[in-house]
């Protein structure tokens, strides 16, 4: 057991003191940050933009010049001048642009013209069109005798309240949208650590053995131990920089938003009702279940597929003949990041679902999403119980390759051969 | 004799290859035991039976009199053929690393690795990553590596390929270095002649079978021939009825050389005499064949 420490604590070390690790450990949550924090601030500029496009309109019915000043982003100045003195005044840079409506009846709009030396983006070029649309569309109703008035009142929007009823006869208001969301962004994150720190064991064991260290350990540590403390050391990896994430994205959060909470909670994007509800629902979640399961299926997918690419990374003689093997292992867990998706914003107790999340090799990935709903404990049992189960089986099966294929050289291998050292003695 | 390593009748079959086929042989403390034998005759699956990286299929292997068991690799110093380090990690993290491995507490390990930085000229290279060394520099590295934890019994695969020849002389003299102190060595060479003078015992293996053992006095002295090397002045033909010259030629100070078959009733000093009576004698011996020879007489001529 002691060399299983001292590989742990080698590959622990070597790992969380590289360059690589801190800069992405503490860059990562400010890069994100800094990411939404761009977005927030120029999506802000954008909204408080005063930049007005100077517009000169001339519309020959005279229907629109009144009602175009609510138009975002634009100012437009009517006029009746010739189209040679307004493109003077466009050459002499006064005006931006020039909007020019011909004719107007409710009919045909499409004698609209705008010219500009500079011409407005796609998204102000729409938002032209969006107005002069809802004009006309609000001229053809009151023409037909229907008032705009009426018609806003018949397009009340409906929003179900989802009150889940606790056993104690309490009642409490979910969002289910919360709660997929928050699921899957941990399936998510558990779905890309498999992937990155499984690939990581496999290439660090592939490494010994091109390298021949791999003789020298094994005249001193038991392959079996040797893969447990590399398996191990590089899950503590992981948790390290999971939980620097976690402290980080928090504490910038926490700072983020008492710098701009006034501009947070005056975001007209969300429904007035919306913000309280949606906040409620999230602090209504189960964190203390979710993050322990969280833990537990993070840790319990790690190890099932990181044994086996262990096994693999040995099994390999470079890294290119590992490719055959990863193709069957990548399938499981793609295919249980798509069931996630489907069961983080569709039907979290479909049969696939409920299938998936008891399956151990999708069950990390899917169980963790289901587990933000309310899941049966024996599903959660028998979930939680073939995973231990077959991430033993794993790691027995992953031994015996691990050992045969370290000292195994020039031999490209196969299945079958791997099959077949599941069998063989010391 | 207490022997500190004993194998008996050792076996070890891969698929379709038998790597090891029934070999028996024992090693005195305090030797120097070279195994030698062309690449493919299966040294390397021998070295890693010994220190229990594979265990034999049929055979024992005894440690200091008694079975050895796994435990017994901690007082063992492997160095495989292919040298291995992390090339990412610094020299003294390396070194404390494989010490601590091997069973050394973490002070005694930091205080061993610095003498012997400092005994091979590393010292100022300790805080270095092992790729940035030259290539003479990490295999004194592994050197180290494979010694720290004081190995009674130190085993060495093909140990001066790959070494420049200033530094393969400088490992040879911490080999016997340590041989002195009375640490076992065991290493293992296709290049016969560059080692024998390092042995005191040796043993040969072909094709997986062990074709002799024992000191290496012995062995050459069992294969005395009863011939002699005469170096003269002048072309010698002998004279001598019982005698035949074997094989002769000139030697590059224009000497010439003969070498002289004696037979029954023939004595060296008549040899003498002879040469003394029509030549002028410049150097007389016995030949004895060398390791290589002998290893080339047994798998061409089939004496065994």
């Amino acid at each position: 057991m002691n060399a299983v420490w001292i590989i742990l604590s080698r590959e622990y070390l070597s790992r969380v003191k590289k360059k690589s690790f801190i800069i992405m450990t503490i860059l990562g949550p400010i890069l994100v940050a800094l990411f939404y924090g761009m977005i927030g601030y120029v999506a802000s500029r954008d909204a408080a933009s005063d930049s007005a496009y100077d517009v000169l309109l001339r519309d020959a019915s005279g229907a629109f010049a009144a009602r175009l000043k609510q138009v975002e982003g634009f100012r437009f100045f009517p006029t009746m001048a010739s189209d040679d003195s307004i493109k003077k005044e466009l050459l002499a840079e006064h005006y931006a642009g020039y909007l020019n409506i011909k004719d107007w009846d409710l009919v045909n709009l499409d004698s609209v013209e705008f010219v500009a030396m500079e011409l407005p983006g796609p998204a102000q070029k729409r938002m032209l069109e969006r107005s002069l649309d809802s004009m006309l569309f609000a001229d053809r109703l009151s023409a037909s005798g229907i008032r705009q008035g009426f018609l806003d009142s018949m397009k009340t929007p409906i929003r179900i309240q989802t009150l889940e009823l606790g056993k104690d006869g309490s009642m409490v208001n979910s969002m289910a949208e919360v709660r997929g969301a928050m699921g899957f962004l941990m399936a998510a994150i558990i779905y890309i650590f498999i992937f990155m720190y499984g690939v990581m064991v496999m290439r660090s064991v592939q490494e010994e053995k091109s390298n021949r260290i791999v003789e020298i350990l094994v005249s001193s540590v038991k392959p079996f131990h040797l893969m447990l403390g590399k398996i191990f050391g590089i899950a503590l990896v992981a948790l390290t920089q999971f939980i620097i994430w976690m402290v980080l994205s928090v504490s910038l959060m926490a700072l983020l938003s008492s710098f701009s909470g006034i501009s947070m909670n005056t975001s007209s994007t969300t429904p007035a009702a919306g913000m309280p509800g949606l906040l409620q629902a999230f602090f209504a979640l189960p964190f203390l279940k979710m993050g322990a399961l969280f833990l537990f299926y993070f840790l319990g997918g790690y190890l099932l597929y990181a044994s086996f690419l262990a096994a693999i990374g040995a099994a390999a003689d470079q890294e290119t003949d590992t490719q055959q093997f990863m193709f069957p292992i990548t399938i499981p867990l793609v295919f249980a990041f798509v069931i996630a998706s489907k069961v983080a914003f569709q039907d979290p107790n479909s049969g696939l679902a409920v299938w998936a999340s008891i399956i151990p090799f999708t069950a990390p990935v899917v169980m963790v999403v289901r587990s933000a709903f309310d899941v049966p404990w024996w599903q959660m049992l028998l979930s939680m119980g073939s995973l231990v189960l077959t991430f033993l089986l794993m790691v027995w099966v992953s031994g015996k390759i691990y050992r045969t294929g370290l000292l195994m050289y020039g031999k490209k291998v196969g299945w079958k051969e791997l099959f077949k050292w599941l069998w063989y003695k010391d | 004799m207490n022997y500190i390593l004993e194998l008996d009748g050792v076996t070890k079959q891969y698929q379709s290859k038998r790597a090891l086929d029934h070999v028996s042989l024992a090693i005195p403390p305090g030797s120097v035991y070279g195994l030698l034998g062309p690449n493919g005759a299966g040294k390397t699956t021998m070295l890693r039976i010994i220190n229990h990286i594979t265990a034999p299929d049929s055979g024992q292997l005894r440690f200091s009199g008694r079975i050895s068991t796994v435990q017994d690799a901690y007082r063992m110093g492997y160095m495989p053929e292919e040298r291995g380090l992390y090339k990412k990690m610094t020299v003294w993290d390396q070194l404390l690393f494989f010490a601590r491995l091997k069973g050394v507490p973490s002070a005694d390990a930091k205080q061993r690795a610095k003498s012997w930085l400092q005994r091979l000229d590393l010292l100022p290279w300790a805080g270095k990553k092992v790729e940035e060394l030259s290539k003479g520099m990490a295999q004194k590295v592994q050197f180290i590596t494979t010694v720290i934890h004081q190995p009674d019994l130190l085993i060495l695969d093909e140990p001066f390929s790959g070494f420049d020849p200033v530094n393969a002389d400088l490992i040879k003299q911490e080999i016997l270095e340590l041989q002195k102190q009375g640490v076992t060595v065991l290493f293992s060479s296709h290049r016969m002649e560059s080692v024998e003078e390092m042995c005191s015992h040796i043993c040969l293996i072909h094709q997986s079978k062990l074709l002799l053992n024992g000191s290496i006095g012995d062995i050459r002295k069992s294969f005395r021939t009863r011939e002699y090397e005469v170096l003269t002045a002048q072309p010698y033909s002998c004279q001598l009825s019982n005698a035949a010259v074997s094989s002769q030629s000139v030697d590059v100070h224009g000497s010439f050389y003969c070498r002289v078959q004696l037979q029954e009733g023939a004595e060296p000093n008549m040899l003498i005499q002879d040469v003394m009576e029509h030549n002028q004698l410049l150097m007389f011996r016995e030949w004895i064949p060398s390791v290589h020879e002998i290893f080339v007489m047994h798998v061409k001529g089939g004496v065994a």
